[in-house]
């Protein structure tokens, strides 16, 4: 049932909604639009929300835990190697660089178009060098999932790991992942989606590298 | 205040301050990793979603846009771990609640920021067991309340009065701990 018969029924969705409870499917998300139109307007459900808030947040908190200790080193690598947030720049270099984001969301809308209807857009296939391995990334903006098959299981104290590589830029390590018993793996990761942006995978030692320390055996570019 | 210790970090950040964006891996780090290691249940997975988080925030400050930086950076790492849970391409509509929305005064931010954890861990163990499982299962597990209902066969009202009271609950024990 999705009607909406009393305020109590729009106030429990607002806290729902603040606890992350909601459809959020595109396709089935009518619960989600309505309360984010309803709480314009309503002020006791926006008092819902901070009140849902606070205990969403005391939930999240309760979850908190010490990361490994070479966490730290290996995602401070990664920003390092990552380009870097831009300074404040001149009316000049901002002109450019609204150009740029323009080129950018040029890309990224030319990507929706290649799209398919029910599987999202796919950005890059990517290809084995020299074996049946085969995937492809689909792209939503910079937030990609990458998707591969036909991998081997690596011994112990090897995992896979993603790259973004934009043109003339340095690899800017991605995520390791390993392969379950059929060779498929899906992961998340974000890279400016531009022309000629290369995603690869290379074997690298437990916890990854900030820098490829082996060849790409799959590899895939935007065009 | 450590809200604006936070905005005070991330305008450092969007200048290519690599202490800055440290001492946030040093603040938020823990709530991070934790959250996707209770979601994903995977260390390595764990990590790379934390790394994912970070580098985001590192490349794009500016998507953080005001209220508890906390709060926000939990809903990126749920999201972030869910999308890897699902292991899918489906495109979800994730809620962004507005900052406007959520603000409370201070109490996300004592949550995150200024309060014991142990209190809030305590806050969450003693929640009755049949709140705490469905505020659980709907934020950790990522399910629905049509889900968590179907999952455990109970009426779709009584598991959203649970929700609702269990957050009540949750928002109670904070204020008796702050005001203690």
């Amino acid at each position: 049932m999705t009607g909406f018969d009393n305020h109590d029924d729009l106030r429990d969705l607002a806290v729902l909604y603040t606890l992350g409870a909601l459809e959020t499917d595109r396709e089935h998300c009518e619960e989600l639009e309505r309360i984010e139109v309803h709480l314009r307007e309503c002020e006791v459900c926006r008092e819902e929300v901070a009140m849902a808030s606070v205990g969403t947040a005391m939930l999240a908190q309760s979850a908190a835990e010490t990361p490994p200790a070479a966490l730290k080193a290996r995602v401070v690598a990664a920003a390092g190697a990552a380009r870097a947030p831009r300074a404040p720049t001149s009316p000049r270099f901002a002109t450019w660089g609204a150009i740029a984001a323009a080129i950018v969301a040029l890309v990224a809308f030319a990507m929706l178009l290649r799209s398919h209807p029910s599987e999202g857009p796919v950005a890059i296939e990517l290809h084995g060098t020299a074996t049946q391995a085969a995937g492809v990334v689909r792209a939503q903006g910079d937030a990609m999932t990458v998707q591969v098959e036909h991998l081997v299981q690596l011994p112990p104290g090897r995992v896979y790991q993603l790259w973004s590589i934009a043109p003339g830029a340095k690899p800017v390590p991605g995520p390791t992942f390993t392969v379950d018993s059929d060779g498929r793996a899906t992961v998340g990761m974000h890279a400016p989606p531009e022309r000629g942006l290369v995603i690869a995978v290379t074997v690298e030692p437990q916890g990854g590298s900030a820098a490829p320390t082996t060849t790409p055996f799959l590899s895939g570019k935007l065009e | 205040m450590p809200k604006n210790v936070d905005e005070s970090l991330l305008e450092r950040i969007s200048s290519g301050d690599a202490a800055a964006f440290s001492a946030l891996y040093d603040r938020y780090g823990a709530l991070v990793y934790g959250i996707a290691k209770r979601i994903l249940r995977n260390v390595e997975q764990a990590e790379d979603v934390t790394q994912s988080v970070f580098l985001k925030i590192w490349t794009k400050p500016p998507l953080f846009n005001g209220g508890s930086f906390g709060a926000w950076v939990a809903r990126v790492a749920r999201n972030a771990s869910l999308d890897v849970l699902r292991s899918s391409a489906v495109r979800l509509r994730e809620p962004e609640i507005p900052a406007s929305l959520a603000a409370t005064g201070d109490l996300e931010d004592v949550v995150f920021s200024r309060i014991d954890r142990e209190v809030v861990v305590r806050a969450v163990r003693e929640l009755p067991e049949a709140e705490r499982t469905v505020i659980e299962e709907a934020y950790f597990g990522g399910m629905t309340y049509r889900q968590v209902a179907e999952h455990l066969d109970a009426p779709l009202g009584t598991v959203k009065t649970r929700i609702r009271s269990g957050l009540q609950r949750l928002r109670s024990a904070l204020k008796e701990a702050v005001t203690r």
